[in-house]
């Protein structure tokens, strides 16, 4: 994925926009700057932006805690709300918005890999610990996921293996259980089993039949006992409302000694009840004398309230008669209850225990007719239950008996089905468990494979890029691979000029600690890019001479087309002037400058420009430096003076530091070669323009004074020398550009061919190869 | 692809070929270790329906 734009607000230093137009047709950016002014804000905002896992970038590295490092995040006096990261790619756009405690990106869905290496990181791969250096690689090598499965499965065995012994112990109990009956037994047969099978194949039927029934006729039998007591008790309850009776009696029949009260009390009140609610009643009915109703009224009243004694005595009759009544029904019931308890019984032993049977049917008819409810309650109580006590007794201890056969019937027989269900179970779970363990180790071995598959992909393309920057130099041979015992840890080995398997830490400097770094983080991300990657490496060179350095760069440069787009930040001065002095490939390759940062502003930029775009730019300025354009023009002769008497090896005086004047390299080209430099420049698809260069160097022999007493010794001479020759210098420094810069990345042709020397996209061909 | 999905792929292979899962759930467990989704319980399901499905075979 190429991205287009980057726009930066309220993050770290960006305290104003910083707004970074991305060139649509480089995957390469530079951030050039010195440290402090801004560099890390733009990679971390990309990190903070489209990394997965929540970094926070460099802060991360940084020990600090967590509280002030989310402070950090802000840039100066902003809020959560105020941040904003917005990245432009060719297809979408991810907006990043900050809530204190993480980032959220828009189109997460959408969001391109990232791969990011800071310094920190480079000595935390090569001189952390094996578990830390894993952590390191762990995005590009982990398999997580699988790793989960694969400790569940571990889990699951054990599992497992905890049930087994779990059906196992009870498979043993079953058994001692099932052998210690057989031994109370008497060891019958020359096996346990010779004796179980035939007890619990046998029919249980009839025991469990003849069991349950006398179960209930003991029930019965139970209830009539028990019944007797509540009987019993009523009787005595009805015996003392009849006394409580017969007490009201004789104090009723004392007051109506008079005999006549007590119906005189009854006439008065049928009187009053039959008056009272007739309304013009003016005769009485009996003798038919003139009548005044409420005086009569009035009159039964007083006569009524007069005998009130007698009338409670009548009410306490009337209560104490009821209850007795229900009392003796209750009774009655009760007894018949126990009868029919009594007739069950009966029914339920008449096939087996006719004795039973007939003294309850003996009972049964004797108490037929008769309704007296003592003689019912002595036939029954007295002599029936009191004649059964013995058989039911014989009954009771019977279906003990019965209840203690059938209990170890359904022991034996819950104890051998659960023998063999468990045996079934153990040698089910036997046959599982030794299939997951075959799954487990299968997985294990496939997961540790697969990492070292992956690690030596890795390590293939690491020594390769390792020797691409460090070539015919006796070191590398890197290896990468899982510590055996652990999970999680890296080892890290490689060779020293003919020592093998050394960590390279021990013995390797810091640069090519540096380079061996970058390459296996490269490597890495490389294999996970899908061509689409984000990689974004962050100030990650320090200390490189300038063959590594142009090595690395040609590197990076190689492997830009396996990601979508490559970040550099360099604070490196070296490695900003080879693109300036054009000794770099620029044609993937944009280039910002950070300027200072301060307070008020921020973070702000300009793009670098090439010596010859330097030159482009004084020329259209609206005041003409003659000084500075001289002196640019004078630097970029001798550069590219330089640069073609290293070409063709042109012989200069042997000098230490070996610097040398424009006059000495105009004068080091022999004739016979500038005869044949020339140079072929494609300008358009159809078009090219043949420059020769070697008249070019001619002429220029003419304006070395010029150039120096203008462009670089400034004195009163200068004044007499015209804009006329300013300009034809300009103009010779312009044809040597053109002769030898491509139009569009300003790249020189340095690729080798078998008659001439060409840009990597065939814009410029430099002839001869050789010098003739 | 990620690394959880190529080594889920081969590992489903695997599997399949030493009989250790039926061919009916491979596509599952396909998923569901690249997601890193299969359970204790998953996995006893996934090797007894193999186990199943040999006895039946058996039988047949």
């Amino acid at each position: 994925m190429k991205l287009k734009k980057i726009h930066i607000e309220k993050f770290r230093g960006a305290i104003k926009p910083l707004i970074l137009p991305l060139d649509d047709s480089k995957n390469i950016t530079m951030i050039f700057a010195e440290n402090g002014n801004g560099k890390s804000t733009i990679s971390d905002a990309l990190i903070c932006s489209l990394s997965e896992s929540n970094e926070i970038g460099s802060l991360d590295d940084k020990s600090i805690p967590p509280s002030e490092k989310k402070k950090s995040i802000l840039a100066a006096n902003a809020n959560n709300s105020d941040l904003k990261i917005i990245i432009e790619s060719d297809s979408n756009t991810f907006t990043t918005t900050y809530d204190g405690q993480s980032f959220s990106t828009s189109n997460s869905a959408s969001i391109p890999k990232l791969a990011h290496l800071r310094r920190s990181q480079i000595s935390k791969l090569l001189e952390a610990k094996p578990a830390e250096r894993y952590n390191e690689v762990s995005d590009f090598i982990d398999v997580d996921n699988v790793l989960k499965c694969e400790v569940a499965l571990a889990q699951t065995i054990k599992a497992e293996e905890r049930d087994l012994e779990t059906v196992i112990e009870t498979i043993a109990n079953s058994k001692e259980l099932i052998e210690k009956n057989w031994i109370d037994a008497g060891k019958p047969g020359s096996k346990w089993e010779e004796w179980l099978i035939p007890i619990i194949e046998k029919d249980i039927t009839k025991i469990e039949e003849r069991k349950n029934l006398l179960r209930d006729a003991i029930t019965n039998w139970e209830y009539t006992k028990s019944t007797k007591t509540e009987i019993e008790k009523a009787r005595s309850t009805i015996s003392q409302l009849q006394t409580e009776l017969d007490q009201v009696n004789d104090e009723i029949s004392k007051i109506g000694s008079a005999s006549n009260q007590t119906k005189l009390l009854s006439v008065l009140k049928s009187a009053k009840d039959y008056i009272a609610p007739l309304a013009d009643i003016k005769e009485c009915p009996v003798c038919e004398n003139s009548i005044q109703k409420d005086k009569l009224i009035l009159s039964l009243s007083k006569q009524i309230n007069e005998m009130d004694s007698l009338s409670a005595l009548l009410d306490q009759k009337t209560a104490l008669t009821k209850k007795n009544r229900i009392q003796e029904s209750n009774l009655l019931n009760d007894l018949k209850q126990v009868i029919d308890r009594l007739d069950l019984i009966s029914n339920k032993l008449k096939s087996s225990s006719s004795s039973i049977s007939d003294n309850i049917d003996v009972m049964k008819k004797q108490i037929e007719n008769d309704t007296n409810f003592e003689s019912k309650f002595n036939a029954v109580y007295n002599q029936c239950i009191k004649s059964l006590e013995q058989p039911i007794e014989e009954l009771i201890t019977e279906h003990k008996g019965l209840i203690s056969e059938y209990e170890q019937y359904e022991l034996l027989k819950n104890s051998y089905e659960n023998l063999n269900d468990k045996t079934t179970q153990a040698a089910h779970k036997n046959e599982l468990i030794r299939r997951l363990k075959s799954a487990y180790a299968l997985i294990s071995d496939r997961r540790k494979a697969f990492i070292d598959e992956v690690l030596d992909s890795i390590t293939e393309e690491v020594n390769r890029m390792y020797s691409v920057i460090h070539p015919g130099e006796e070191i590398g041979s890197l290896k990468l691979f899982l510590k055996k015992s652990a999970r999680k840890s890296l080892e890290v080995k490689s060779s020293f000029y003919g020592q093998e398997d050394i960590s390279p830490q021990a013995l390797y400097s810091e640069s090519h600690l540096d380079t061996l770094g970058i390459c296996i983080m490269l490597a890495l991300a490389k294999k996970n890019s899908d061509n689409n990657m984000v990689l974004v490496l962050d100030d990650v060179l320090t200390s490189v001479d300038h063959p590594h350095l142009n090595r690395f760069v040609n590197l990076i440069h190689d492997e830009a087309n396996n990601f979508g787009h490559i970040f550099l930040t360099t604070h490196y001065l070296p490695w900003k002037e080879m693109y300036r002095h054009g000794r770099a490939d620029k044609s993937q390759m944009e280039f910002f400058e950070l300027k200072k940062w301060d307070i008020e502003n921020g973070i702000s930029y300009q793009n670098v420009k090439t010596l010859s775009q330097e030159l482009e730019y004084l020329l259209n300025s609206e005041y003409t430096d003659r000084q500075s354009i001289t002196a640019k023009c004078g630097v970029i002769i001798e550069m590219y003076l330089k640069y073609l008497a290293k070409k063709y090896q042109c012989k200069l005086p042997l000098r230490d530091p070996a610097e040398y004047t424009m006059g000495e390299y105009v004068d080091c080209f022999k004739s016979n070669l500038k005869n044949q430099l020339k140079s072929v420049v494609k300008i358009s698809e159809q078009e090219t323009k043949t420059n020769h260069i070697g008249a070019t160097i001619t002429k220029l022999k003419q304006y070395i004074t010029t150039r120096n007493m203008i462009g670089a010794h400034f004195n009163r001479m200068a004044e007499h020398i015209g804009d006329s020759d300013i300009s034809e210098i300009v103009q010779l420094t312009k044809d040597l550009c053109y002769s030898l810069e491509c139009p569009q990345s300003h790249n020189l042709p340095n690729k080798r061919t078998g008659s001439y020397w060409k840009t990597k996209n065939e814009t410029v061909k430099l002839e001869p190869l050789l010098h003739p | 692809m990620s690394n959880d999905k190529v080594l889920a792929k081969q590992i489903t292979d695997t599997l399949l070929s030493s009989n250790l899962i039926n061919e009916k759930s491979a596509d599952q467990i396909r998923k569901e270790m690249t997601d890193g989704d299969i359970s204790s319980d998953d996995w006893v399901k996934y090797v007894e329906l193999q186990m199943l499905e040999e006895s039946k075979s058996e039988e047949e």
